[in-house]
C-alpha cells in the first residue's frame, strides 16, 4: 500500500509546475509520457473513506481549510491540462528545411557563393554564372522548405479541446462553507465537492455521499450509458470502481458529494489527453521509405562528389574547376523533384477522397491506409449505429426477430402483445416532443421507436394518464408505474426491469390469449430465452402488469410510491424485449472487403465482452465462434511478450472491457509486431490510440471533437465502407508513386553521366546545371504527378498489404538507371552531337578539346572545317548544344511518361485515357517552349532558340524506349525467357 | 486471467544472428549456393550476355543513327551552318600569339635578359609558326599556293603564301626580340568560313581609329587605291597610363591582313595572315594592358564583351 502511495505521489511531483527534479524539458515530457502510458495505479477507491480523509488531510464536513487550499494550489499547480511543451516554429522551419536533399543543395549552394566570392576576390569582373546558381539553389531549397513547413505545421490544438471539456465552476466547501462558483482550475485534492444533474465533474472524485448518482462516462468508455456511482466498496481497476467518478463525465441523474482523489493532469482525463498530445504518431510508412531512399541518394551523391572531387585535385585542376564538377555531380544526383511530386500526389488523392465523404488531414495516411495490415476498431459509434433497437421480443413463449416482416400480422390479434405495448407506452420516462421525436433514455427511446411501428403510443398514453410511479434505481431494478384506464376505470400498474426481478415477482403468464400460471417449465422456458437473448448481446428487458381489482382501489385511491401501497408481486408477465445497439448496415459487407484484402480486423471496445462478441461475430470480425475475448482485465495482467503472442496465435481477437491506455497499448504491440496499424474510433478514450497508429480514423457526424482533431482521417459520414475506398486509394496511390518515382529517377541518368564525360572526356559540357533543374523541377513535373490519376493495373484489392514492397527496389533502380535512362542519355548525346556538327564540331574533335573550349583566355578555338571560335562563340554554340540536349531529354521524357503509365499491362491495352497525363504532356512541351524561346528566360536558364529540326533528334531513341518498354512488359506477362525481366525489372 | 501463461505458446527461436564479417565473407562467396557476390556464375553469366545485347543495341542504335547523319547531312570540308546561319557570326574574333600557360591568364610576363625566362614564349611562338615553315610537309602545300596580290585574286582551290621570313626582327632567329625587351606578338584573325571582309572606304574612316592608322591608310591609299582591301589592325594601352608605357609599336609586314585572303573556303593548305605587333620600348617592371583591335565595317567593336578585340597584358621584368 505504501509502495503504491508513494508512487502516486511521486507522480503528482512530476507534474507539479515548478519542474522540481530539475529535469531537462524534454526529459520530463518524455518522463511524463511514461508515466502516462502506464495504468492508473492507486488504491485512494479501496481505502476506508476516514484513511482518505486523513491522507488527504481534509474533511468531509468542512471541507479543505482555505489556507492549505492554497497551499496545495501553489505546490500541485492548478487543476488545469498542462499543455506540452510545443517546439517553437522557428526551430520546425530549420528541421524543414535541413531534411532530406536539402543538405546537400545548401551544400551545393554554398560551394557556389565560395567559388564566385573567390573569383570576385581575385578577378576584376567575375562571372555572375555561380552567383546566379547559388541563388537559384537556396531558392529550391527554400521554396521546398517551405512547402513542407506548411505541411508539417498543423499545431496540435488537442490540448484546448481537452481543456474545454472541463468545467468552469464547481460547488465545494473549504472552511464548512460551501462555494457555488469555485473556479475549477482552483480545485487541489483533498477538496469535498458537490455534484448533481446536468453538472460536469470538474476532477476526480470519490463518492461520500449520494442519491440517485449517475454519470455519462462516455469521454472515457466511449459507451453513452448512464451508471450509477455511489459510496460503496471499490473494484480493484479504478475506472469501474463504483464509487468514483471522473473529470469530465456528465452527471445526468441524481446528485452527489464527493472528495478529489487528483486534479489537472493526473485525472482519468488528464492522462487520455496528457497521452493524445504528447504521444508523437510513428512515422508514416511511406516517409519512413521516401526518407531512407533519400539517405541512401545522398550518401551515393556525397560519395561520388568527394570522389570527384579528390579525382579532379589530384589530376591537378583548379579549385574553380572542382567546384563546378561536383556542384553539377550533386545536383544532377538528387532527384529534387520527388518531394513535391509525392506531396502533390498525395494531395491530389485527398481531394479525390474529400468527395468520398473521406477528409483525409495528414496527406501520408491515405498512403498508409493502403500499407495498413490491421485495423483496430472501436465498437460504439462505429460499428455499430451507437443507438438502441429493439431487436428481439420473447412473446407468448416463443422469440420473434423484429427484422421478421409477418411480425405485424402474426401479432396483430395477440392479446399479449396488445398489453405488452400498453405496458411499453407507459413504463416509461421518455417523451414524445410533437413533432415526433424521441427524447429519454436510449432503452427507452428503442422502445417507444419500437411500439411507433405498430401502434401509437401518444394516445395509449392519452387513454392511461399516469398516477404515480417509482423510478428506476440501481437497487431495485425495475420501474413501475401506475395509470388510470379510462375507458373501464380501473387502474393498471406496469412494471418494467431486469428480468431476473420481475420474473420472481410474477405468478402469471399472458401467452396466447390465455392467461397461465408460472410453472417452473415456464420459468424454465424464460430463462433460456432470457439467456438466448443475452447471448447474442442484446440488453433485455422485462414487461409485466397487473389490473388492478376496481373494488379495492377506488378512482380516489391515493397511491403512495414512498410506502408502496399497492401491489408489486403476483403480477402478470407480458414479455422480454432484446435491445441492442445495430450495426451500420454497411459494416460487415465492409470488414469482409477489408478481410478479402489482407487486413486484419480486431475490435478494441469499452463495452462488455459478451456485447462485443456477440457484436464482432454479427459484422464478421469473428467468424468462428471461438473468437478470443480478451476483458480490459486480462489486458492489466499481461506482460507486453504475452500481449505480442497473444496477437500472434489468435488472428481474430476482441478487446472488451479497455481503458483507454490499454487501447494504445494494443496498438504499440500491433505496430512491434511490424505491422501498419489503422485505428478508428469516435471518443475521448481513442483519442491516444488515434495518435499513436499509423492510421487514425474518426467519425465525422458521432466523433468528438477531440477524437477528429488526433485523426489522420476523417469519415465525414461516418461510413466505415470509406475505409474500403480509402486502402484502395492508398493501394492504387503507392502503385502509381512507383511510377512518377520511376519516371523522375530515370531522368536522372541523363543529368549523371554528362557531368561524367565531361570530366572523363572533356568534351564541352552537354547539360548545364540550370538546365538540370530545369528538367527536374519544372518539365518532369505535372508528368510526374499526372501519373498518380493513373487507373489501378490489377485488383488491388485482391493481395495482401504490401509488407516488404519498397517504393524504391533495385528492380527499379535497374530499369531506370541501367536500361531507360541510357537511351535517354543516347538521345541527349546524339542531339548535343549534331548540333555540334552542323556548326562545325564533328564527334572526333570533340574529345578532349575541354581546356581550350573553356578558356576565356583562348579566342580561337578551331574546328573541324579550320573556322575558329572565340569564347563567346563558343559559349553560345555550348548553350545551343544544351537546349538541344535538353530538348531531346524532354522529348524521351515524355515517351517516357508514356511508358510510365503502365507497369504490367501493355499500352495497347491502357490506351491513353489520361486526360491529365494529356494534359502534363502539353505543358512539359510548354514549358521546354519557353525555357528555349522566350528571351530572357533562356538566358537566365543558358538555353538557346533551337531549330525545329533538332526537336526530332531524340525520336529514334523514344521508338526504342518504347519497343523495349513493351517487349519488357510483355516478356513480364508472359513469363518469358524464365521470369527473367520479371525477377530483373519488375518494379 | 491469471492462469494464462507464457508457456502456452509456442517460442519460435530467433535465427542466431551472423557477424558481419561472416556475412561479408558469405557474400563474397557462398558455398551454399556458390553465389559469388550473391549471383551464382550462371547468373552473372545471364546478365553480363543480357546487358552485352542490350548495350549492343543501343550503341548501334546510336551509331546508326549517327553515321546516317554525318553521312548525309555533313560535308567534311564544309559546314552546314555558315556565318549568320550558324553561331559563329560574320564578325571574327582576333587571337594572339604566344598564347600563356595558365588557364584563363592572358599575361605575357618575362625577365627580360634571361633567356631561360623567355623560352617558354619563343617555343610557342616556333611552334606556332612551325606550319608557316615547312609548307611543303603538310599536305597538299606547295602545289596550290598562288602568288596573292590585291590585284590577282586567288582562284578556287588556290591558297594564298603567308611569308614569315620579311617579318625582321620579329623572326625565330632574332628570337622575336624578346631578348632585347621589345618582344613581337603576333595576331591573327579567327578564320570564317566564307566570310568576307566588308572594307573601310579610306574617305570615310571611322573618328575612333587611331590617328598613326588613318595617316598610314591614307598614305598607303594615296599611293595606290586597291590597297585600301585590307583588314586593318591596331593596337594600343588600355588606359592612358598604359598608352604612355606602351612605347612605339611597328606592325610587320603592314598593320592589317590583306583582303585577298578572305574569303576562307577550307582550301587544302590555308594559312590565316599574320600580323607581327614588334613593341619596339615597353616599359619594363609594369604591367601593360595592351588592345588589339581589327578594322572592317562588318567587324563589330564592343570592348565589354571582348568582340572584335584582342586583350592581352605584357610585363617584363
Amino acid at each position: 500500500m505504501n509502495t503504491k502511495s508513494s508512487s502516486l505521489s511521486s507522480i503528482s511531483d512530476l507534474f507539479r509546475p515548478t519542474n522540481p527534479r530539475g529535469l531537462r524539458s524534454r526529459d520530463l515530457s518524455s518522463t511524463r509520457l511514461n508515466v502516462l502510458k502506464k495504468e492508473i495505479q492507486t488504491d485512494a477507491h479501496m481505502i476506508p473513506l476516514s484513511n482518505l480523509y486523513t491522507l488527504l488531510g481534509t474533511d468531509p464536513v468542512h471541507g479543505l481549510s482555505n489556507d492549505r487550499a492554497k497551499e496545495l494550489l501553489d505546490y500541485y499547480g492548478p487543476n488545469t491540462l498542462t499543455p506540452t511543451t510545443q517546439f517553437l516554429w522557428p526551430r520546425l522551419l530549420f528541421k524543414s528545411l535541413c531534411t532530406g536533399f536539402s543538405i546537400l543543395i545548401w551544400l551545393g549552394a554554398v560551394l557556389c557563393l565560395t567559388a564566385y566570392l573567390i573569383e570576385l576576390s581575385t578577378k576584376p569582373d567575375p562571372s555572375t554564372d555561380n552567383l546566379y546558381l547559388g541563388c537559384v539553389l537556396i531558392a529550391v531549397d527554400v521554396v521546398c522548405g517551405l512547402f513542407s513547413f506548411f505541411q508539417n505545421y498543423n499545431s496540435t490544438k488537442i490540448m484546448k479541446t481537452f481543456n474545454s471539456m472541463i468545467p468552469m465552476n464547481a460547488r465545494c466547501t473549504r472552511d464548512g462553507v460551501l462555494n457555488t462558483d469555485t473556479e475549477v482550475h482552483n480545485l487541489v485534492k483533498g477538496d469535498i465537492i458537490f455534484v448533481e444533474i446536468g453538472d460536469v465533474i470538474p476532477a476526480d472524485i470519490r463518492i461520500i455521499e449520494s442519491k440517485g448518482f449517475k454519470v455519462d462516462n462516455s469521454s472515457l468508455t466511449g459507451e453513452c450509458i448512464a451508471v450509477p456511482r455511489s459510496n460503496t466498496d471499490g473494484t480493484d481497476n479504478i475506472l469501474e470502481s463504483p464509487n468514483v467518478a471522473f473529470s469530465s463525465a456528465l452527471c445526468v441523474e441524481g446528485w452527489a458529494k464527493g472528495v478529489v482523489l487528483c486534479c489537472g493532469d493526473l485525472t482519468a482525463l488528464g492522462r487520455v489527453a496528457g497521452l493524445a498530445a504528447r504521444l508523437q504518431p510513428a512515422p508514416s510508412p511511406l516517409s519512413r521509405e521516401i526518407r531512407r531512399f533519400m539517405r541512401c541518394m545522398s550518401v551515393w551523391a556525397l560519395s561520388l562528389g568527394a570522389f570527384i572531387a579528390g579525382a579532379s585535385l589530384t589530376l591537378g585542376y583548379p579549385f574553380m574547376q572542382t567546384t563546378v564538377f561536383v556542384i553539377g555531380i550533386i545536383v544532377a544526383n538528387i532527384p529534387e523533384g520527388l518531394q513535391p511530386t509525392v506531396t502533390a500526389s498525395l494531395t491530389l488523392t485527398a481531394k479525390r477522397m474529400v468527395a468520398k465523404k473521406c477528409l483525409v488531414k495528414n496527406l501520408e495516411a491515405i498512403e498508409a491506409l493502403g500499407a495498413c495490415t490491421t485495423i483496430c476498431s472501436d465498437k460504439t459509434g462505429t460499428l455499430t449505429e451507437n443507438k438502441m433497437c429493439v431487436h428481439h421480443i420473447w412473446i407468448s413463449n416463443k422469440t420473434c426477430s423484429v427484422l421478421d416482416p409477418d411480425l405485424g400480422s402474426s401479432l396483430m390479434n395477440d392479446e399479449a402483445f396488445t398489453a405488452f405495448e400498453i405496458c411499453g407506452a407507459l413504463c416509461s420516462n421518455a417523451s414524445v416532443s410533437s413533432n415526433g421525436v424521441v427524447r429519454g433514455d436510449a432503452s427507452e427511446k428503442a422502445i417507444l421507436d419500437f411500439l411507433f411501428m405498430f401502434d401509437d403510443p401518444i394516445t395509449l398514453r392519452k387513454r392511461y394518464p399516469k398516477v404515480a410511479e417509482i423510478p428506476f434505481n440501481s437497487v431495485n431494478k425495475y420501474q413501475v408505474s401506475v395509470h388510470l384506464d379510462l375507458l373501464s376505470s380501473t387502474y393498471l400498474v406496469v412494471m418494467k426491469g431486469a428480468p431476473e426481478c420481475i420474473i420472481s415477482r410474477c405468478s402469471t403468464l399472458i401467452s396466447n390469449n390465455k392467461i397461465i400460471n408460472m410453472s417452473t417449465e415456464i420459468k424454465e422456458a424464460t430463462d433460456i430465452a432470457t439467456e438466448n437473448l443475452a447471448n447474442t448481446g442484446e440488453r433485455i428487458l422485462a414487461f409485466a402488469d397487473c389490473i388492478l381489482n376496481p373494488k379495492e382501489f377506488p378512482l380516489d385511491y391515493n397511491f403512495d410510491t414512498e410506502d408502496v401501497n399497492f401491489p408489486l408481486d403476483n403480477l402478470r408477465f407480458l414479455g422480454l424485449v432484446g435491445l441492442k445497439d445495430p450495426p451500420r448496415e454497411e459494416v460487415r459487407y465492409a470488414i469482409q472487403r477489408v478481410r478479402e484484402a489482407g487486413v486484419r480486423v480486431m475490435m478494441v471496445t469499452g463495452d462488455h465482452p459478451a456485447t462485443a462478441r456477440a457484436v464482432a461475430s454479427e459484422v464478421g470480425i469473428a467468424t468462428t465462434p471461438n473468437c478470443h475475448v480478451v476483458t480490459g482485465t486480462e489486458l492489466r495482467n499481461m506482460t507486453p511478450d504475452l500481449l505480442y503472442l497473444t496477437l500472434e496465435k489468435h488472428y481474430e481477437i476482441v478487446f472488451a472491457r479497455t481503458s483507454p491506455t490499454q487501447k494504445l497499448q494494443i496498438v504499440e504491440a500491433c505496430q512491434r509486431q511490424g505491422g501498419v496499424v489503422a485505428v478508428t474510433g469516435d471518443g475521448v478514450n481513442d483519442a491516444p490510440a488515434l495518435r499513436r497508429a499509423d492510421i487514425g480514423i474518426s467519425m465525422g457526424i458521432t466523433g468528438s471533437q477531440v477524437s477528429k482533431q488526433t485523426a489522420d482521417i476523417i469519415l465525414m459520414d461516418d461510413n466505415f465502407a470509406t475505409i474500403v475506398t480509402g486502402i484502395e486509394e492508398g493501394r492504387k496511390i503507392f502503385d502509381n508513386l512507383k511510377k512518377s518515382v520511376c519516371y523522375i529517377l530515370i531522368s536522372n541518368v541523363p543529368e549523371i553521366i554528362p557531368v561524367l564525360i565531361f570530366i572523363l572526356c572533356s568534351i564541352p559540357l552537354p547539360l548545364g546545371v540550370m538546365t538540370i533543374l530545369c528538367v527536374d523541377l519544372g518539365t518532369d513535373m505535372w508528368p510526374a504527378v499526372s501519373l498518380s490519376y493513373e487507373k489501378a493495373e490489377q485488383d488491388v484489392m485482391a493481395r495482401p498489404p504490401r509488407t516488404s514492397d519498397p517504393l524504391v527496389s533495385a528492380c527499379m533502380l535497374r530499369l531506370a538507371y541501367g536500361h531507360l535512362g541510357l537511351i535517354e542519355f543516347a538521345a541527349g548525346m546524339f542531339a548535343y552531337f549534331i548540333v555540334m556538327a552542323e556548326h562545325g564540331f564533328y564527334p572526333s574533335n570533340l574529345f578532349g578539346i575541354r581546356e581550350e573550349w573553356d578558356n576565356e583566355a583562348v579566342s580561337d578555338v578551331e574546328d573541324s572545317l579550320g573556322q575558329e571560335w572565340t569564347y563567346a562563340e563558343r559559349k553560345e554554340l555550348e548553350r545551343a548544344c544544351q537546349a538541344a540536349y535538353f530538348v531531346a531529354v524532354v522529348i524521351s521524357q515524355i515517351m517516357n511518361g508514356i511508358i510510365c503509365k503502365t507497369r504490367y499491362n501493355s499500352l495497347f491495352h491502357v490506351g491513353m485515357q489520361n486526360k491529365v497525363l494529356k494534359m502534363g504532356i502539353m505543358v512539359e512541351l510548354i514549358v521546354a517552349c519557353v525555357v528555349c524561346y522566350v528571351p530572357g528566360v533562356n538566358t537566365f536558364f543558358r538555353t538557346y532558340p533551337l531549330r525545329l529540326r533538332w526537336w526530332f533528334l531524340a525520336l529514334p531513341f523514344a521508338a526504342l524506349m518504347f519497343i523495349f518498354d513493351e517487349f519488357r512488359k510483355y516478356c513480364i506477362r508472359k513469363q518469358k525467357f524464365g521470369g527473367w525481366f520479371n525477377m530483373l525489372t519488375y518494379y | 486471467m491469471p492462469g494464462r501463461r507464457m508457456e502456452e505458446f509456442e517460442i519460435d527461436r530467433k535465427p542466431t544472428r551472423k557477424p558481419a564479417k561472416q556475412k561479408f565473407y558469405e557474400f563474397l562467396y557462398n558455398e551454399e549456393t556458390g553465389a559469388i557476390m550473391g549471383r551464382t556464375p550462371e547468373s552473372w553469366g545471364k546478365i553480363l550476355i543480357f546487358y552485352a545485347i542490350f548495350y549492343a543495341v543501343l550503341v548501334s542504335l546510336f551509331a546508326i543513327c549517327l553515321a546516317t547523319f554525318l553521312q548525309q547531312f555533313i560535308n567534311p570540308r564544309v559546314p552546314r551552318l555558315q556565318q549568320d546561319y550558324g553561331l559563329i557570326g560574320t564578325s571574327p574574333g582576333l587571337g594572339f600569339r604566344p598564347l600563356p600557360p595558365d588557364v584563363r591568364s592572358t599575361l605575357i610576363w618575362y625577365k627580360g635578359t634571361g633567356y631561360d625566362s623567355y623560352k617558354f614564349w619563343e617555343d610557342q611562338l616556333i611552334d606556332f609558326l612551325s606550319v608557316y615553315k615547312n609548307k611543303g610537309q603538310t599536305a597538299g602545300t606547295g602545289e596550290n599556293i598562288f602568288d596573292c596580290r590585291f590585284d590577282s585574286l586567288p582562284p578556287p582551290g588556290k591558297v594564298c603564301d603567308v611569308d614569315i621570313r620579311d617579318l625582321d626582327p620579329c623572326t625565330q632567329e632574332n628570337h622575336f626580340s624578346f631578348h632585347k625587351s621589345s618582344p613581337c606578338i603576333f595576331l591573327k584573325l579567327n578564320r570564317i568560313y566564307g566570310w568576307w571582309p566588308d572594307y573601310y572606304n579610306p574617305k570615310e574612316l571611322p573618328h575612333d581609329m587611331p590617328e598613326e592608322l588613318q595617316s598610314h591608310i591614307r598614305n598607303i591609299t594615296n599611293y595606290k587605291e586597291i590597297y585600301a582591301n585590307m583588314v586593318w589592325v591596331s593596337c594600343q594601352g588600355e588606359t592612358p597610363a598604359d598608352k604612355e608605357n606602351i612605347g612605339p609599336i611597328r606592325y610587320l609586314p603592314s598593320p592589317g591582313f590583306p583582303g585577298y585572303f578572305y574569303p576562307y573556303n577550307n582550301a587544302e593548305g590555308y594559312l590565316s595572315p599574320l600580323v607581327a605587333v614588334h613593341l619596339v620600348r615597353p616599359k619594363t617592371g609594369i604591367v601593360i594592358n595592351i588592345e588589339c583591335r581589327a578594322w572592317a565595317k562588318n567587324i563589330k567593336y564592343n570592348r565589354r564583351d571582348r568582340l572584335g578585340v584582342v586583350h592581352f597584358e605584357l610585363m617584363i621584368e
